[in-house]
């Protein structure tokens, strides 16, 4: 890579060029100088592929000819709105010029687009505005992303509602669409459905409290090419696993499912047979089963009282040294899982039946729980190489007779085959 | 192994493996509208937009590179990286501006794609972080913009956001 001081000599206007440019004339055996300002558009472009866009943009500003490369095509079918407000944000922000410009020039050549927004509910106001006018696009991907306080929850739905349902009729492509966190509703998703149904491949609508579950199933229903779901509990139903392993429907690849409750004791949750989980595994036997447990304790009688095809679980409030037991008996597919907190009781016997009955478990994640360091030991012994993350606060393990705590590092170690220490802070 | 003979602008004529320039659809076209096959033929394909000293260095990294399959397509949804440029090719990139332009043209005339895109990531490497005015000095390009002052505003405060 080449920088300053050749390209300096070649370029200083002033003194001796005659001298220079007759040497380089000689050395490239040609007569022509080389006019970067006029090569060939096509590779221009490529240069263009490889820079972010304020760098487009100053080169963009060189020449005519390179000017007219910097609206191409190609150079606009990603691009991703931030929209902050500087009063309150310290992250940068699309600016509104520039918005009015890819607009005016380039919305029919956007096709993976997304809309990062902050808390406030201008953000929310402006990515709205900006979808409605989205006319002329085929979008393949959507993205809506909250990076704080989900602020499109701020919009009155019917103003969201339209502006969504611009992109969903316009797009008639629509493989991949990100809405979590917004007041999408069920007439909307019939929009999508009817529009983009072939080529929907990727939804994922958590904490989305305007759709109910015949909204959600008319979307399984449909779109048969669907292979990853992200949902709240509220919306799993018998009929949705069902639908989704229909002969029609494709294998799914990944479906994960949001447990949460707001208020302690005041949200019932649904049972699911056992034998729509069945089904759902025999027709996705390599689905990952993603699960997002945020309840309180008294909140999880209805759950893990038969076997389900779980492969990912993580508990983010407190959950009971039972409900721990009853993970490991019913559980035999879980590959990861992660315990935020728990009680004052230690979990030996618990994290003994999970090493015992989850064979494939490969990656845990301890906070504020407690576990013996005889039975730490024992569980990694039992486990041995197949833990691949092994992330446990210091303050869970409890010395005992047989270990200390400098002891406990040397022997996880050793049955791992690697150094282990455990960690200060958690690292989920 | 098969060999082919390529004819430079100048007139050169270089002996080169067939194996080195099969990937150049530039070449391999030219192989079938000639009516040629892989041996036996003696005439010389000419190539009159590659120079001599240009030529050899391209062949010099298709050399090195022969084993290389041809760059797979990016997602078109992924950014594109500058940073991997590989050893080897750096130094063979310790070029002056003038031959580097060649490649690139070379590269693009033959099309031998990873040459071109590994030249042209050196090209976006020389871009980044510089101003337009910094931009056109470096390459030595006559800014024919009208009203430059009024559509520079926009981008300056560009940075400003950033």
């Amino acid at each position: 890579m080449k920088r300053g001081g050749r390209d300096s000599d070649r370029n200083s206007s002033e003194e001796g060029t005659t001298e220079k440019s007759k040497k380089l004339r000689t050395t490239n055996e040609h007569s022509q100088t080389c006019d970067w300002g006029n090569l060939l558009q096509d590779i221009i472009l490529q240069v263009f592929k490889y820079l972010p866009l304020l760098d487009r943009a100053h080169a963009s500003q060189v020449c005519r000819n390179w000017n007219q490369v910097f609206h191409m095509p190609d150079l606009w079918r990603c691009f991703e709105f931030e929209l902050n407000q500087p009063a309150t944000s310290y992250l940068k922000a699309t600016h509104p010029e520039l918005i009015k410009q890819i607009i005016k020039r380039h919305s029919n050549h956007l096709q993976y687009v997304s809309f990062k927004v902050d808390s406030s509910k201008e953000s929310a106001e402006a990515a709205c505005d900006i979808l409605s006018q989205l006319v002329n696009c085929s979008l393949k991907t959507l993205g809506l992303i909250s990076t704080a306080r989900p602020s499109f929850m701020d919009l009155p739905k019917s103003h969201f509602i339209s502006a969504l349902t611009v992109v969903f009729v316009n797009s008639k492509s629509l493989s991949s669409l990100k809405i979590d966190d917004t007041p999408v509703d069920d007439p909307s998703l019939k929009v999508l459905v009817a529009n983009n149904s072939d080529t929907l491949k990727l939804l994922k609508m958590s904490s989305c409290p305007h759709v109910s579950p015949a909204g959600i199933l008319c979307v399984a229903d449909q779109c048969h090419g669907l292979r990853e779901l992200a949902l709240n509990y509220h919306l799993l139903s018998d009929e949705l696993l069902l639908a989704l392993s229909s002969e029609k429907h494709v294998r799914l690849e990944h479906l994960r499912i949001d447990v949460v409750s707001e208020n302690p004791g005041q949200t019932h949750f649904h049972t699911i047979q056992k034998s729509s989980w069945d089904a759902f595994i025999r027709h996705s036997p390599k689905v990952n089963l993603v699960m997002y447990f945020f309840l309180y304790e008294e909140e999880f009688d209805p759950f893990f009282r038969y076997e389900i095809p779980a492969t990912h679980l993580y508990f983010g409030r407190s959950v009971s040294k039972d409900v721990l037991g009853r993970v490991g008996m019913t559980c035999p597919r879980l590959v990861e899982l992660v315990v935020c907190a728990n009680g004052l009781r230690p979990l030996d016997e618990e994290l003994i039946r999970i090493a015992e009955r989850c064979k494939n478990l490969s990656a845990i994640g301890l906070g504020e729980c407690e576990v013996s360091c005889s039975a730490f030991v024992e569980f990694v012994k039992m486990c041995g190489g197949r833990l691949s993350q092994l992330s446990i606060m210091e303050e869970v393990l409890i010395p005992d007779q047989k270990y200390s705590l400098e002891q406990i590092h040397w022997e996880v170690s050793k049955h791992l085959g690697r150094v282990w220490f455990p960690d200060m802070m958690p690292t989920w | 192994m098969p060999s082919i003979k390529l004819q430079s602008s100048g007139g050169e004529i270089f002996e080169v493996d067939v194996e080195i320039v099969k990937q150049s659809l530039t070449i391999k076209t030219m192989l079938e509208d000639l009516g040629m096959h892989d041996e036996g033929d003696d005439d010389p394909i000419p190539l009159p937009n590659a120079n001599a000293a240009i030529f050899k260095k391209v062949i010099q990294w298709r050399t090195h590179h022969k084993d290389n399959p041809p760059p797979p397509e990016v997602d078109e949804d992924k950014e594109k990286r500058t940073d991997d440029i590989s050893l080897w090719d750096q130094e063979f990139l310790k070029v002056d501006q003038g031959t580097l332009f060649e490649l690139i043209l070379a590269a693009n005339y033959l099309d031998f794609k990873g040459l071109l895109d590994v030249t042209c990531k050196s090209v976006a490497n020389m871009v980044k972080r510089k101003t337009p005015e910094e931009i056109c000095k470096t390459f030595n390009i006559k800014n024919d913009l009208p009203g430059t002052n009024k559509i520079c505003l926009w981008t300056s405060k560009l940075i400003l956001y950033f």
